[in-house]
């Protein structure tokens, strides 16, 4: 009898340390955004490259294209490469880890409250680069304040407008996504009819507008750090 | 039957006219295989030059299908002048050289010698069609392989490489039905002459008359539009959407076919009441 009252004590006494010890790791966190940065940073760090089995899904309302498989290889810093059986196209930015680029730069960090994104409390963390050379301005990241991962990013560039990306994870042991959302703007031009041989176009409204990209990535099957090993 | 449409291919192909069409069509076709092989990379990327700020491409879009598709839609308006040349000729040339007393004093019925006349001039409509089909999917293929099929419209539709050979097979059927009524046109306005100029020209003048006017005076002509045979010519290009329009389709085809039977409907009730004088 005894001996199982000290067995509860025991465990009463553990979930309180690991209540403490989580309340005390995220406050730490909310109070230092550059520390949830830095251990996101060297999280991923690890990733040396991968190679992945990709399904892509193109969603803007002027292309028609049904959902590609591709094989995409990524090698730090900045090497990315894929390829498909037939045509696919990818956004230009989004696929290439950019945020490793920006945390490994001198940068400022400013906290900026908490989101929930898909059930998970993030923090939301404003960083600016010191340094001009970079393209982006200002990006806004949504992290997991207990398992350092991003949630969400939204990217102000200076040559490539904004753009959105929507991290999905299953459980990677490198934490790589699952799924990747990015979204973006495109101009939608209007071609020539001497190119399309649209007549039926002749005399409409020619209208170009910026239209809202939305491409999901699914990735399958890594392959983490074969080069490197 | 059999033996009647075999004097009327020999006829026809006796004729140098009947050339012109194949020889037409060679020459576009090469002309713009070579313009492609030289230039298409340039083209398509002008084409496509907006996606390239936001979109990484892979994949070869410089392909027989591309080139097809391209030959399609030159020369799928032009076809019907080149169907007339021969099918304005049928009756009207027949009639020219004074044949017609001497050939309907054999024992073959007036309605046998039309079936026959059109169904010879259908079969030139086909090789016409079969010879394109050949010469820009064969030659295609051999210069410059397969690969997914890019088609630019108001939206950039891109097709598998293995989504591709029956909507080209679809497209190539509807373009007979199509090139069947411009035939029929043709075939009815030959009976009406006794000059083969005048059906070649009438057929043409009939085409791009009506095209024009649909197309510029759209609004104009709304009404009236769903129901001209001309305003169908290009709706091959509705097997080229990844949802295809089946009611657009249907409709297509049912006007066409309607067209067909009263071109030579009309055609057979007129000339089985002929007075031939020539």
């Amino acid at each position: 009898m005894r001996n199982k009252h000290r067995y509860n004590y025991i465990v009463l006494a553990a979930i309180i340390l690991i209540q403490i010890f989580a309340g005390t790791s995220a406050a730490y966190s909310g109070n230092n955004p550059k520390d949830l940065l830095d251990k996101f940073r060297d999280h991923m760090l690890q990733v040396h490259d991968y190679k992945a089995k990709v399904n892509i899904r193109v969603d803007v309302d002027f292309i028609n294209i049904k959902d590609r498989k591709a094989v995409v290889f990524f090698e730090q810093p900045d090497k990315f490469e894929f390829s498909a059986g037939g045509f696919a196209l990818l956004p230009r930015k989004g696929m290439e880890m950019e945020y490793l680029e920006l945390l490994q730069t001198d940068y400022s960090a400013i906290n900026a409250g908490t989101k929930t994104i898909d059930s998970v409390q993030t923090q939301m963390v404003k960083v600016i680069p010191n340094n001009d050379s970079l393209d982006i301005v200002l990006a806004k990241m949504y992290l997991n304040p207990e398992t350092h991962l991003l949630h969400r990013m939204k990217t102000f560039t200076k040559e490539s407008g904004s753009y959105t990306i929507n991290f999905s994870y299953a459980g990677h042991p490198y934490d790589l996504p699952d799924q990747l959302e990015i979204i973006f703007d495109v101009k939608n031009q209007k071609l020539p009819v001497s190119l399309t041989g649209d007549m039926k176009s002749i005399g409409k409204e020619i209208k170009e507008s910026k239209k809202r990209a939305r491409v999901i990535i699914d990735y399958s099957e890594y392959v983490v750090n074969r080069k490197k090993d | 039957m059999g033996n009647l449409i075999r004097i009327e291919l020999f006829k026809i192909f006796s004729k140098g006219r009947t050339y012109i069409g194949f020889a037409a069509i060679a020459l576009i076709v090469v002309t713009i295989q070579i313009g492609i092989y030289f230039e298409g990379r340039e083209i398509l990327d002008f084409a496509i030059q907006h996606l390239k700020e936001n979109f990484v491409f892979e994949g070869n879009l410089i392909n027989a299908y591309l080139i097809t598709h391209i030959i399609l839609n030159s020369l799928f308006i032009h076809i019907p002048f080149l169907i007339a040349l021969v099918t304005g000729d049928l009756l009207a040339g027949e009639a020219n050289s004074g044949t017609f007393r001497l050939l309907l004093t054999r024992p073959v019925s007036r309605t046998k010698l039309l079936t026959s006349k059109f169904i010879s001039g259908w079969i030139y409509t086909m090789s016409l069609l079969i010879f394109m089909l050949i010469l820009s999917l064969g030659v295609g293929l051999a210069i410059f392989g397969t690969g997914d099929l890019i088609v630019l419209k108001s939206t950039i539709n891109i097709f598998s490489s293995d989504d591709v050979l029956w909507r080209f097979a679809s497209a190539y059927g509807f373009g007979i039905i199509t090139m069947t009524a411009v035939a029929a046109l043709s075939f009815m306005l030959s009976a009406f002459s006794d000059n083969s100029i005048g059906p070649i020209i009438g057929t043409v003048a009939i085409i791009i008359g009506i095209t024009v006017i649909s197309t510029i005076g759209f609004t104009l002509m709304e009404p009236v539009n769903p129901y001209l045979f001309t305003n169908y010519l290009t709706s091959w290009k509705l097997f080229f959407e990844h949802d295809i329009n089946t009611v657009e389709l249907t409709r297509a085809i049912i006007v066409e076919l309607t067209y067909i039977v009263v071109f030579l409907g009309t055609t057979f009730v007129y000339f089985n009441r002929k007075d031939i004088l020539s």
